[in-house]
């Protein structure tokens, strides 16, 4: 597309010279489906390696040990028996993420597989990796199932925990 | 996470002309000057044209102007002792040289009246930009012009251009025409980002870059950062000032 800087109204060039401030993250409501299967499919080594070289070493680990295998996001929310340390490592890399303000991730899509993987802790390790409060963690739930763009398997997550209310575990117990 | 480059640290090495001036007539004060004024000779076209110069004589003033001012090494001089803005130093030079220029007209038996456009030609409104108005928005789309160009430059010749391409396809082209932004699963597709956090990256970089090119092309006339975040300040007034006026009446001259 042939630039139009000559062409361009003053408006536009205002818009045009504040474009290296804008704050935010550049992705919109459309996107947020295709930035949350993308996410899913991300290697789990590539994310949480990032968080230090202790848990670069853990995950190598535990996803060797991995069956069925263990290669991404999406594995490990489907995971019938996913090792609670990568779900808590994975945990700890969302809030990082949630914290930062660089949007490396847009917040909605951090803060859906964040409540996901600590529900698949509770759904299947029968374990509390956060210390949210039971009331602040439903609404999570909520709000997630909610997300029109979420796509189906992380939908199920939310929905298997919505059909069967789980019995939250005690704060105390395997927070990371 | 993805990237550990730092986003958009890059530097471009420039020449101040400011740096140079000094020795009147000195070959690399002059030739930066030069490039200077070349890319923003539009925006002393414009300020002329809102004097209501017809164009074929304000074409024949600028030439004259460059010819006499910055070939013959003049405006050097007089740069050597001025303490302002290089665009209002500028401004004032061309001022003194549109009288001297009238006079000489004068003298050769051109009536100033007929140098000038009529209001009912309707080429010029009486309610259009004033002139100083007229050189800020020309000076700030002719500097918009350079950034970008410097921008999609330097990243293509640095083997970046998933960065140009997420620049233009998510922020540049939406705000210059209204395009919708390139969705998401294109961008991954055209540029193949293993991650969004990768994807994310390169916006980053492109919004820092283009924050810095931005700076670096005013560095290249502005004295100091401060100066520079003036200029940016007085552009983002001038256009606000050109945008709240009639469009139609701002693109016809």
């Amino acid at each position: 597309m042939i630039r139009r800087v000559q062409d361009s109204s003053p408006d536009v060039l205002a818009k045009v010279m504040d474009l290296g401030a804008r704050e935010g993250n550049v992705w919109n409501e459309d996107d947020l489906q295709a930035v949350l299967v993308h996410q899913l499919h991300v290697p789990l080594s590539f994310d949480l390696s990032s968080l230090n070289e202790e848990a670069g070493r853990t995950v190598d680990r535990l996803i060797s040990d991995g069956n069925p295998p263990l290669r991404c996001h999406a594995d490990l929310l489907q995971h019938p028996n996913p090792p609670l340390e990568l779900l808590q490592l994975t945990k700890q890399f969302l809030k990082t993420v949630l914290k930062s303000r660089d949007d490396l991730l847009p917040r909605p899509v951090a803060a859906v597989l964040y409540y996901a993987t600590i529900l698949v802790a509770i759904m299947r390790c029968h374990e509390r990796i956060t210390s949210l409060d039971d009331k602040t963690l439903m609404a999570g739930f909520d709000w997630a199932l909610q997300q029109p763009w979420l796509d189906e398997p992380t939908r199920s997550v939310f929905v298997e925990a919505h059909g069967d209310r789980p019995t939250l575990p005690p704060l105390g117990r395997g927070q990371g | 996470m993805a990237n550990s480059n730092s986003p958009g640290n890059v530097s471009f090495p420039t020449t101040h002309w400011t740096s140079v001036y000094g020795v009147a007539g000195n070959d690399a004060s002059s030739d930066a000057l030069g490039r200077l004024l070349t890319r923003y000779l539009p925006a002393l076209r414009a300020h002329l044209i809102s004097i209501r110069l017809k164009p074929d004589l304000a074409e024949d003033l600028l030439q004259d102007f460059i010819l006499d001012k910055v070939i013959k090494g003049r405006l050097i001089s007089h740069a050597d002792h001025y303490r302002g803005k290089f665009r209002t130093f500028l401004l004032n030079v061309l001022g003194n040289y549109i009288i001297s220029w009238y006079r000489r007209q004068a003298s050769m038996g051109r009536h100033p009246k007929r140098l000038t456009v009529d209001l009912d030609e309707g080429l010029v409104s009486s309610d259009g930009p004033g002139p100083t108005l007229a050189y800020d928005l020309e000076w700030a789309r002719e500097l918009l012009d350079e950034t970008l160009r410097r921008m999609e430059q330097h990243l293509k010749e640095s083997g970046r251009p998933e960065v140009w391409g997420v620049f233009t396809g998510r922020l540049l082209d939406p705000t210059l025409h209204e395009a919708e932004p390139i969705a998401y699963d294109v961008l991954i597709q055209r540029f193949g980002f293993q991650s969004p956090s990768q994807a994310a990256n390169a916006v980053i970089t492109g919004k820092r870059m283009f924050h810095r090119i931005l700076r670096s092309t005013i560095g290249e006339y502005a004295r100091d950062e401060s100066e520079i975040d003036e200029e940016i300040r007085d552009f983002r007034q001038a256009l606000e000032q050109a945008g709240a006026m009639n469009t139609q009446m701002l693109r016809k001259w």
